[in-house]
């Protein structure tokens, strides 16, 4: 019981340093994932087709208006245009303390290189997705 | 500056490990059952997300704390059950029985002849030496432990008097 109680006595210190360091010292990128790693697992979710994985990378607003079929016409779409996409990088555009624009580029079978622009805003204290545009 | 990061959380998640696993007790560490050697192979892999920035810190924190907590439950129950403990950690195996290898055990336990002389070769024991053993076992951690027949034991500090009598 000592072991199990002072196991949870340390996450508990843990997540509070977590906390401080994102609410106090205003941390975007050290203790969360920075918002180029959101941009790149949310378009590596997709091109790999696990959509409903994919939509935790979205906030709340962008959520309600995009779902599972929504994500699968996007990727349809971006396909038909550049191919299939081999491989994706994040790229950091501008981040700010809640707001940050980032970039995925993607190496894909037809036109080489293909980028994509994301819009993301902090919501306790993970960087969403708030818009995008591929 | 993402240089600086990941050195952050590295140091950030090598604090955290290690009071998570001073917590879970020597066992985690000093042992290799299967067991132990999920936890280490789970919690390695969780880890690089966390250090890498690939989600964020607390996710790492408490999946790891939940592997640690199912570590230290898990051995709570194997230590009051012998037959949850032969389930979750196997049985030790009496490869070697009075200076003869028992062929059905080594070949259950996928251990060759020449394994054996090489796990017994480490005790300072060849191939002649085998009679002196009583027995050869294969534990749970992977180890072999050797048991050595009477008359071929190491003195002891208890044998002194009986050694005394036939020297005098």
């Amino acid at each position: 019981m000592k072991a199990i109680l002072s196991v949870l006595v340390v996450v508990g210190l843990c997540l509070a340093m977590i906390g401080v360091s994102l609410v106090h010292l205003h941390d975007a990128t050290t203790m969360t994932s920075p918002p180029e790693a959101v941009v790149e697992n949310f378009t590596r979710e997709i091109t790999l087709h696990r959509y409903s994985q994919a939509l935790k990378y979205l906030n709340k607003d962008l959520r309600r208006r995009a779902d599972v079929e929504s994500l699968k016409l996007l990727v349809g779409d971006l396909e038909f245009r550049v191919g299939e996409v081999m491989d994706v990088h994040g790229e950091p555009i501008t981040v700010g303390d809640d707001e940050a624009e980032a970039k995925a580029v993607m190496k894909t079978s037809r036109t080489r290189f293909h980028t994509a622009r994301f819009e993301l805003s902090r919501q306790s204290g993970e960087w969403l997705i708030e818009s995008m545009q591929f | 500056m993402e240089l600086g990061r990941i050195a952050v959380r590295a140091a950030f998640t090598f604090i955290a490990l290690l009071a998570l696993l001073r917590c879970s007790g020597k066992r985690s560490v000093v042992q290799g059952s299967s067991l132990d050697f999920v936890v280490a192979l789970i919690v390695g892999d969780m880890i690089d997300d966390g250090v890498y920035g690939q989600s964020p810190m607390s996710h790492m924190i408490v999946g790891a704390s939940s592997v640690i907590l199912a570590h230290i439950v898990t051995s709570l129950i194997a230590l009051s059950s012998p037959r949850f403990h032969d389930l979750t950690e196997g049985k030790s195996a009496v490869l070697l029985r009075d200076g003869a290898p028992d062929g059905a055990i080594l070949q259950q336990e996928r251990v060759s002849i020449d394994e054996l002389g090489e796990h017994l070769r480490h005790q300072g024991l060849v191939r002649k030496d085998w009679k002196q053993v009583s027995r050869a076992i294969l534990e749970t951690h992977g180890h072999v432990s050797v048991l050595l027949r009477e008359p071929f034991k190491k003195l002891q500090k208890r044998d002194r008097p009986r050694l005394r009598e036939v020297l005098k």
